[in-house]
């Protein structure tokens, strides 16, 4: 009887877990071929810049539903400086040397999210 | 005691995830650490520290470089410890980044500011030998990040260097030596600190450090008290990827007077200015250049309260 008890509540215990796995991965950022008409295109000024120097990256997003925010990171630790569909990126260390990969996230009014990279090499 | 100790740190672990739902956090600064407590002493250390640093240095020589005009921050930290036994103490350091301020040096000039909860450490030291004036404990602490998040101010993802914690679990492990001479009124310490850090969802992680200091304490009069520290920090190179960073790490030496005043036998304030007198730098890395440290210290004799 308790045996049995027991494997109930693993099997409860395995479902929950197997189906709030899969609400998460709904919830992740699809990347921009995947997203339907939402697109989002970078483009920056430089293909290369020198350690000390900066780089200014364009957001172009098409196809969204209501306002879009932009949020950005970078693969080293240069600076990206300024906010919303325009940034800068700031070599601002000596170790920022090499390729500078930039990540923009696109998020409309509707949650749909597309994902770009650009590269940038710091010489 | 001691489940009531696990207990609380537990509950304090469970709280912290909670609060890595809503808020920001990041590094650790590090403390002075002091040998084991009386049994059921209650010990606040709450401190302020402000670090500033403009100069960039190639190994041990200054560099031109001015990508940074400067940088600074301010932190306010705690540490509780507890006297569970005469040898064994527990210990939770706490600290918080008010602002981690790195002004750029372009064309307009940019700030770039992070701030929020450093990592955390809690920690058990047992002393070894606890003999008349002499000391030898030795210690072992968790160190954990507030939220494994990294801080992202207007969209934007700020560099490690302006990140309040590691955003990575790690250890920390500590020696810690003390003779008094109490006719002379002198007491020499010896503390190293080990710090490993994990690596971060960013696949980042900061080096190791490895800090050994020496005290001198001499009491100047029954309410003043001078204190020489000369320390040493050395840091291993950061991990980015699987790949270390050639231009990350290295190691300084720091000179470092303070002066106590104790306002009554279980409480005093402190006054610690932290100055770099030798530097080296794996590569051309912006340099400290000096801080300042208040701190406060009370004592509670929690057996007197039963």
């Amino acid at each position: 009887m308790k045996i049995k008890y027991l494997i109930r509540v693993i099997l409860l215990t395995v479902v929950i877990m197997v189906t709030s796995c899969k609400k998460k991965e709904n919830t992740q950022p699809i990347n921009s071929s995947s997203s339907g008409a939402f697109t989002l295109a970078l483009s920056s000024d430089k293909t290369s810049i020198n350690v000390g120097s900066q780089a200014v990256i364009t957001a172009t997003a098409s196809g969204a539903s209501g306002n879009v925010t932009y949020t950005w990171s970078v693969n080293t630790s240069s600076s990206i400086t300024g906010s919303g569909y325009k940034v800068n990126l700031y070599a601002s260390c000596p170790s920022c040397t090499g390729p500078n990969q930039v990540t923009c996230t696109a998020k409309d009014a509707n949650n749909n999210s597309v994902v770009t990279k650009i590269t940038i090499t710091v010489n | 005691m001691c489940r009531l100790f696990f207990s609380c740190i537990f509950f304090v672990l469970i709280s912290l995830k909670s609060f890595s739902q809503c808020c920001t956090a990041n590094p650790v600064a590090g403390s002075v650490n002091i040998g084991v407590l009386t049994k059921n002493t209650f010990r606040t250390i709450s401190f302020y520290r402000y670090s500033y640093s403009d100069t960039y240095f190639n190994g041990s020589e200054k560099s031109n470089l001015n990508f940074l005009k400067y940088s600074y921050y301010n932190f306010a930290g705690t540490i509780l410890s507890y006297g569970i036994t005469n040898r064994l103490t527990a210990e939770m350091q706490l600290g918080y980044y008010i602002n981690r301020t790195e002004i750029f040096n372009t064309d307009p000039i940019y700030t770039q500011k992070g701030w929020g909860f450093s990592n955390s450490v809690a920690s058990l030291k047992y002393a070894f030998t606890k003999k008349g004036t002499f000391e030898l404990t030795g210690g072992l602490g968790f160190k954990f990040p507030f939220t494994q998040k990294q801080l992202t101010i207007d969209g934007v993802q700020l560099p490690q260097t302006a990140q309040p914690s590691t955003g990575a679990f790690g250890a920390v492990i500590q020696v810690f030596m003390q003779k008094s001479y109490l006719e002379k009124g002198l007491r020499f310490f010896l503390i190293h600190r080990t710090e490993i850090n994990g690596t971060n969802i960013i696949a980042y992680r900061t080096g190791n450090s490895y800090t050994t200091t020496f005290y001198i304490s001499k009491s100047i009069n029954y309410k003043w008290t001078g204190i020489v520290q000369i320390r040493n920090e050395n840091r291993a190179k950061d991990i980015r990827d699987d790949e270390k960073i050639p231009i990350s790490g290295g190691y300084e030496i720091f000179f470092s007077p303070q002066i106590n005043y104790s306002v009554t036998q279980k409480f005093n304030i402190s006054f610690l200015a932290d100055i770099p007198v030798y530097k080296y730098y794996n590569g051309t890395q912006l340099a400290s250049k000096y801080a300042i440290v208040v701190s406060l210290t009370k004592d509670f004799d929690l057996s007197k309260s039963k």
